[in-house]
């Protein structure tokens, strides 16, 4: 490893890395472990990040949940921070609240309710409700002109 | 040999089904899933007469986001006590399990308090069910969670003093598995609703001078 800080930092959250705190073991010859995902090892840093995290494991540790616990936690004060100043993101607060919200709604849907680490069966069952949802509530507020621009005023 | 066998069938959790999921467990995603569409139909609903209260009061008088924060930041934990309860009856320790699973009832327990103390605020405020489009949706939508809550707490109160006496079994780790999904679930619906009402609706009624059932009657 380059530095220390990578070092310790691999040594506390990778499987490889000592087991500080019991992270769940796999067999490294384990060509194709489940839920690996459709993309295999594609995607940003930070996912590989977690599957290493949790590579294979069903559950990870109790350290880990608090991690993903202190991070909930976390995104819920940056919320409440972006909502306290005016005008932060102008036109783009919504949005920006919106992801933030989608955020926090994805780690628990992954993480502690294990659909990172469950039957992709499950995960199709769930966004599959999800999606007709967001379906039904885009068209409902659609038929009730929610989206429609403002009605032009006659001079 | 049979022992890593077994140990594999523990690891990958493989039930005796058609799908290899418990069928249960199975079916209360799908009831996870309808769920979804129970709460997104409020949620729209919340959003299609949203702004739309003739008379007040209006979110920007009544919502107490420091307080609601507090409250949100307590159901965040509460999931996270619940994933410890089901880790530790994983790992067969009773003492720990029950130990979490009565601080999920109990951070539960202290969410719902925060909800009655916001709704007699408000009824004392002059907001009921009533009174306008924001009272009408907003009570039903968050009504209907506390309900949920509830639920969630008493189910988990009856698991801790009734269903785990003796020792922990595959069932009873199972059936706490179902109630912790169903928890998680209540969370991550708040998290909607904590930034679709409070945060993003709190400025409704900004610039509306307050117009009371009453008033408006009368005519004042």
């Amino acid at each position: 490893m380059a530095n220390p800080i990578s070092r310790a930092w691999r040594k506390l959250f990778y499987q490889d890395g000592g087991s500080y705190f019991l992270l769940p073991k796999v067999d490294s010859s384990f060509s194709n472990p489940p839920n690996e995902g459709p993309f295999g090892d594609a995607g940003p840093p930070v996912w590989r990040w977690i599957d290493r995290m949790t590579y294979g494991g069903r559950h990870a540790t109790p350290f880990f949940y608090t991690v993903i616990g202190v991070m909930l936690g976390l995104l819920t004060v940056v919320e409440v921070y972006f909502f306290t100043i005016d005008d932060f993101f102008g036109g783009l607060f919504v949005t920006v609240m919106l992801l933030l919200a989608l955020l926090k709604f994805v780690i628990v849907v992954a993480f502690f309710m294990h659909l990172r680490f469950d039957k992709n069966l499950l995960s199709l069952v769930f966004a599959s409700g999800f999606f007709i949802a967001i379906f039904v509530f885009v068209i409902m507020l659609s038929v009730q002109g929610q989206f429609a621009p403002d009605p032009l005023i006659a001079p | 040999m049979a022992q890593a066998a077994l140990e594999q069938e523990q690891h990958d959790h493989v039930a005796d089904t058609n799908t290899g999921i418990s069928n249960r467990k199975l079916l209360m995603w799908v009831f996870l899933a309808s769920d979804c569409l129970f709460f997104g139909s409020f949620i729209a609903t919340y959003l299609v007469y949203r702004n739309e209260s003739i008379v007040g009061p209006y979110p920007n008088e009544v919502l107490n986001i420091p307080v609601t924060s507090v409250s949100t930041f307590v159901l965040l934990m509460s999931s996270l006590a619940m994933v410890l309860a089901l880790h530790y009856a994983q790992k067969d320790n009773l003492g720990l399990t029950r130990f979490w699973i009565l601080a999920v009832a109990l951070l539960g327990s202290i969410f719902l308090g925060f909800q009655v103390v916001e709704f007699t605020t408000f009824v004392n405020e002059g907001l009921t069910i009533r009174s306008n489009l924001f009272g009408t949706t907003f009570f039903i939508l968050t009504g209907f969670h506390g309900l949920h809550v509830l639920i969630g707490v008493l189910w988990l109160l009856g698991m801790a003093f009734a269903h785990f006496k003796g020792a922990l079994t595959s069932r009873s780790v199972e059936d706490l598995e179902m109630a912790g999904l169903y928890w998680h679930f209540v969370d991550i619906v708040w998290i909607i609703i904590f930034t679709v009402i409070y945060l993003i609706g709190f400025s409704d009624g900004e610039g509306i001078e307050t117009v009371t059932h009453a008033t408006s009657i009368i005519g004042g």
